[in-house]
């Protein structure tokens, strides 16, 4: 009886360390019979070798461990690669222009499966991608002119339009093959050859000149239309001043000839005035006179005494009619 | 010899209060096994209580969010700045992803120029043709070559967006991953979000400017140019759907190649040039109308004063006619008024006048007077200075 109990209290002193190994042990164990695929992924689950159908999303799964099962993740998300090799190949536009023409894409793994059976590697993968994206940018850059490249006029420009054909392009033997999404194709550079920019630079220079030329003529015939047509401006205006002036005048004149009707009363009177007036006016300081002793009042240098006492003295009263 | 045969019981099992008697070298390796168990009970324990408290805690800062993955899977909730507590590793997976403005830089300038603006070299500057591959520049829809520099500010705005969608390295906060030719080793370039949109960049930038003409994109309407870039950008990084909000796209730098700068300074001179002609032909023209206006107004004040002026005068003269008149005809002596009148004019003009000769006239004899008229007044003559 007594070897019972000790026997119970014995295996019961030692269930925390069998608790503490159980859990250990399962800890172990669900780690070699699960993986784990995060939302950025999808796994692609080989058993002997043998691609299963179905693809691991993401969470917690179950797993036999290896090396009967095998597990191959892959990142789903968007990458963009711009082709290694190829940047500085020059390509022809149709009307035979050479430009070096780099470009990028933008693609993510979409079908992991037909990725892992034909590529495996991401390396893999772009390698795959460059020698496409080298071909199909040949072959689309041949079908525009390099006006079509760069244009003024954005209904001429065609680099949109180039960007949606070289990602059809891609897109058509990249994606049933590899099972990489074609989600976009961008061009990053566009460039001449060496020898051409020289003379771009040369077209340049000239074309400058003549545009300085044509502001500086520009400049001359604006300034002087503005000129001419502010003297226009002064010549109407100033004709429009005169008339006005004219017929105020006219007014002036026309209130005044209503007066001369008073002179009518003693015409010879209203001449005579007028003339002593006129007289005034036209004789000032730096006037000469030449008179004669016959003119008023100098006719009187001209009496002797003797007839002055003698003869009554008439002055000549000029010209007042008696 | 009691021990060994209590040892010998069925179970072969010690039992409480029993001494068991090992060998030294045994005992001491029982000792020290145990004392291992111990030790691992020990660790275990301090795991647990680990992974219980201070293991699921973080912190996360103002400036970043942190996205859980439970088993893999990115849950829906976000934490932000803050401590929190969750299970950690490897049931949960925490992400970083920084949410602060974020800044990329596009160069499309020669080589030495990059060089010298990132403090890398002070070289004197090229003018020589551009090497493709080396040099960086742009080509204008007028297919001419521009220069320029750009600076982009962007935000993740939709954290788990950005990081469902877009490849970033396993820290989303660190600079994308630079790979390499594994045969040579030599840099080939990077992967990452930040690459991704620094290309989306360089293929807008080029795009809007295959159709500006030279003189707008670096002079005229480079404010337009640059909305332009903005707006294609925005468009671009929406349609991506990527999480990412474009705040700015600013054009730092822009200029002609060096070879042709002079023949750009020149055009913006004639340009100056012209401004000015024609500053001052407006100039004039305003000074001329000012001038019109002037004329105009002393034109029809004159007129005014005339008209003024000459009905006054006749009216004055009516007034005075009419009083001379009256005496005239009241006045019996109205030959004394008028030789009067006479008189005092002649005295007047007479008085004002400066030359008067009187001459004496004799009948029948003729008389040869020679007077000198209008003599001119002596001026002093100055002699011209230089």
């Amino acid at each position: 009886m007594s070897t019972e109990i000790q026997e119970k209290h014995s295996a019961f002193k030692h269930w925390p360390t069998m608790l503490l190994g159980i859990i250990v042990a399962a800890i172990f164990i669900i780690a070699i019979f699960s993986f784990q695929v995060n939302s950025t992924q999808l796994a692609v689950v080989t058993t002997f070798g043998k691609v299963n159908k179905n693809v691991a999303e993401a969470g917690l799964h179950f797993r036999w461990p290896y090396p009967i099962q095998s597990i191959h993740k892959f990142d789903i998300r968007l990458r963009c690669f711009d082709g290694n090799i190829g940047k500085l190949e020059e390509t022809y536009t149709k009307d035979g222009k050479n430009v070096l023409i780099g470009i990028y894409v933008i693609y993510r793994i979409a079908d992991p499966i037909t990725f892992f059976r034909n590529i495996v590697t991401v390396e893999k993968g772009e390698e795959r991608l460059n020698s496409i994206m080298r071909t199909v940018k040949n072959g689309v850059i041949g079908q525009y002119n390099f006006d079509q490249l760069v244009n003024t006029d954005p209904g001429k420009m065609k680099l949109g339009e180039i960007e949606a054909k070289m990602r059809d392009g891609i897109a058509e033997l990249a994606e049933k093959q590899y099972g990489l999404q074609i989600v976009s194709v961008g061009i990053k550079s566009l460039q001449l050859p060496e020898n051409i920019s020289k003379k771009v630079f040369d077209r340049m220079i000239s074309e400058r000149k003549v545009v300085a030329a044509k502001y500086r003529e520009e400049g001359k015939t604006i300034a002087a239309e503005i000129k001419n047509e502010a003297e226009k401006f002064k010549k109407e205006e100033l004709a429009k001043a005169e008339a006005k002036a004219k017929e105020i005048k006219a007014e002036g004149d026309a209130q005044a000839a209503a007066y001369y009707a008073e002179f009518r009363k003693s015409p010879e009177l209203a001449a005579f005035l007028r003339k002593l007036e006129s007289l005034k006016r036209i004789i000032n300081k730096k006037t000469t006179l030449i008179l004669d002793t016959n003119s008023v009042p100098f006719d009187l240098l001209k009496l002797k005494a003797e007839e002055f006492g003698a003869k009554k003295h008439q002055p000549n009263l000029g010209p007042v009619k008696k | 010899m009691i021990a060994p045969e209590k040892n010998n019981n069925k179970d072969n099992k010690p039992q409480d209060g029993e001494q068991h008697e090992y060998s030294p070298g045994m005992e001491a390796l029982v000792k020290s096994l145990k004392f291992v168990f111990a030790m691992l009970i020990a660790i275990i324990i301090i795991m647990f209580i680990w992974l219980f408290t201070f293991g699921g805690y973080f912190i996360v800062q103002p400036q970043e969010v942190v996205l859980v993955l439970r088993f893999g899977k990115l849950m829906d909730y976000m934490y932000k700045e803050d401590w929190h507590w969750i299970y950690p590793f490897p049931i949960n997976e925490i992400i970083r992803i920084p949410i602060s403005e974020q800044t990329i830089r596009v160069d499309f300038l020669r080589a030495e120029d990059v060089k010298k603006l990132t403090g890398e070299q002070a070289l004197k500057r090229n003018t020589g043709p551009l090497i493709p591959g080396k040099d960086n520049y742009l080509l204008t829809g007028d297919a001419n070559i521009i220069h320029t520099r750009w600076e982009m500010v962007y935000q993740i705005t939709e954290p788990d967006v950005y990081f469902r969608r877009c490849l970033c390295p396993p820290k989303p906060g660190d600079p994308d991953e630079v790979f390499t030719d594994p045969k040579t080793g030599e840099s080939l370039g990077t992967r990452g979000p930040r690459t991704l949109l620094k290309n989306l960049l360089q293929s807008v930038i080029l795009k809007v400017t295959a159709r500006q003409i030279v003189d707008n994109a670096l002079y005229g309407k480079h404010n337009q140019y640059e909305t332009e870039v903005q707006r294609e950008m925005e468009k671009a990084v929406n349609n991506l759907n990527i999480g990412v909000t474009v705040n700015s796209v600013v054009l730092t730098a822009k200029e002609p190649p060096l070879n042709t700068k002079a023949a750009f300074d020149e055009v913006i001179e004639a340009e100056q040039e012209s401004s000015t002609e024609k500053s001052k032909a407006r100039e004039y023209a305003i000074e001329l109308e000012n001038q019109t206006a002037r004329e105009k107004s002393k034109i029809l004040t004159e007129a005014q004063a005339y008209k003024i002026r000459v009905v006054a005068d006749i009216k004055s003269e009516v007034a005075y006619f009419r009083r001379i008149l009256k005496e005239y005809r009241e006045n019996k002596n109205s030959d004394i008024i008028l030789a009067a009148l006479y008189n005092d004019t002649i005295a007047k003009i007479l008085s004002s006048a400066k030359d008067k000769y009187v001459i004496r006239t004799q009948k029948g004899n003729y008389q040869e007077v020679r007077i000198h008229m209008n003599p001119e007044p002596k001026y002093k003559k100055f002699k011209k200075t230089k």
